[in-house]
């Protein structure tokens, strides 16, 4: 029963990483395209445009360091197989 | 031989960046800028302190679990905090559009008082600059006074009785433009009595 538990949990570990990033990535790209619209569209100056810039070019950043460590997640999970020990 | 002017001005691709005219949604033809009024920054100063204090949580709690946690785990936990990070750059980005839309915009014909309150949900009110009747200002407090900001208000003849606008940099200079501003506006168009103003 532990083995079987064990694996249950492994699953579950495996997938979900890939289920928060694939839902996480949907919901901010989104909820960034409005921020986006908001600052060019009713932002009046070159303020709101630069801060747009600022934050568009921080969020790809910030993104490739999520994706990095996504990947580093699922090689680990690759590495130490589904049956592998949950160690808390 | 006409010479083509083919050659693309790279610098006028960037140009949003530096040369931006203030125009905005509902602007007439001959209606000028006069000047955008945005909250001083020093409004910024408490929510960006809080983003900050968050901006650490990570490493305390880190610090909390190292021992705990071992293996993929870790690595699990920094997926996490970054898809955290990711998200706190928002909200601090969308704190940033909240205090960036709610500004006044002193033109020539009238005053625009918009706010954004969240998104696709804001407001909108103006004021006929003939209609301004009185104009008054308040700084309270150390760092208003040291910094020069306080709030504007406007009496005004038409249905909205009151404009006001908190936390202003500068109110009194403010208050010189919107008053020369009135007079300019009055001076150029007399046609209409006061009194007989609906």
């Amino acid at each position: 029963m532990d083995a079987g538990l064990n694996e249950m949990i492994s699953s579950i570990m495996a997938l979900a990483p890939l289920l928060i990033f694939v839902l996480g990535t949907f919901i901010f790209w989104i909820a960034a395209f409005f921020l986006l619209y908001h600052f060019l569209r009713f932002g009046i100056g070159t303020a709101p445009k630069k801060i747009a810039f600022v934050f568009l070019a921080g969020s790809l950043v910030l993104f490739l360091f999520v994706v990095l460590l996504f990947i580093l997640v699922n090689v680990q999970n690759i590495f130490t197989g589904i049956s592998g020990e949950i160690v808390l | 031989m006409k010479k083509r002017e083919d050659k693309i001005n790279y610098s006028k691709l960037f140009s949003v960046f530096t040369e931006s005219k203030e125009s905005f949604e509902g602007q007439l033809p001959d209606e000028k800028v006069l000047k955008v009024i945005r909250r001083h920054w020093f409004t910024l100063v408490l929510p960006f302190v809080y983003v900050l204090f968050l901006a650490l949580l990570p490493f305390l709690f880190y610090i909390v679990l190292f021992g705990i946690l071992e293996g993929r785990w870790i690595s699990f936990y920094w997926f996490l905090v970054s898809f955290y990070y990711l998200f706190l750059w928002y909200a601090a980005f969308f704190k940033i559009l909240i205090y960036l839309m709610d500004m006044w915009i002193i033109t020539n014909h009238r005053i625009i008082d918009t706010e954004l309150y969240w998104l696709f949900s804001r407001s909108t009110a103006e004021l006929n600059l003939r209609k301004i009747q009185d104009i008054s200002y308040e700084v309270n407090g150390l760092f208003p006074t040291l910094l020069n900001f306080g709030s504007l208000e406007i009496q005004t003849a038409g249905v909205e009785r009151k404009f006001q606008i908190n936390s202003v940099p500068f109110p009194s200079e403010i208050k010189g433009i919107i008053m020369k501003a009135h007079n300019n506006y009055k001076t150029l168009h007399p046609q209409i009595p006061e009194h007989e103003e609906v």
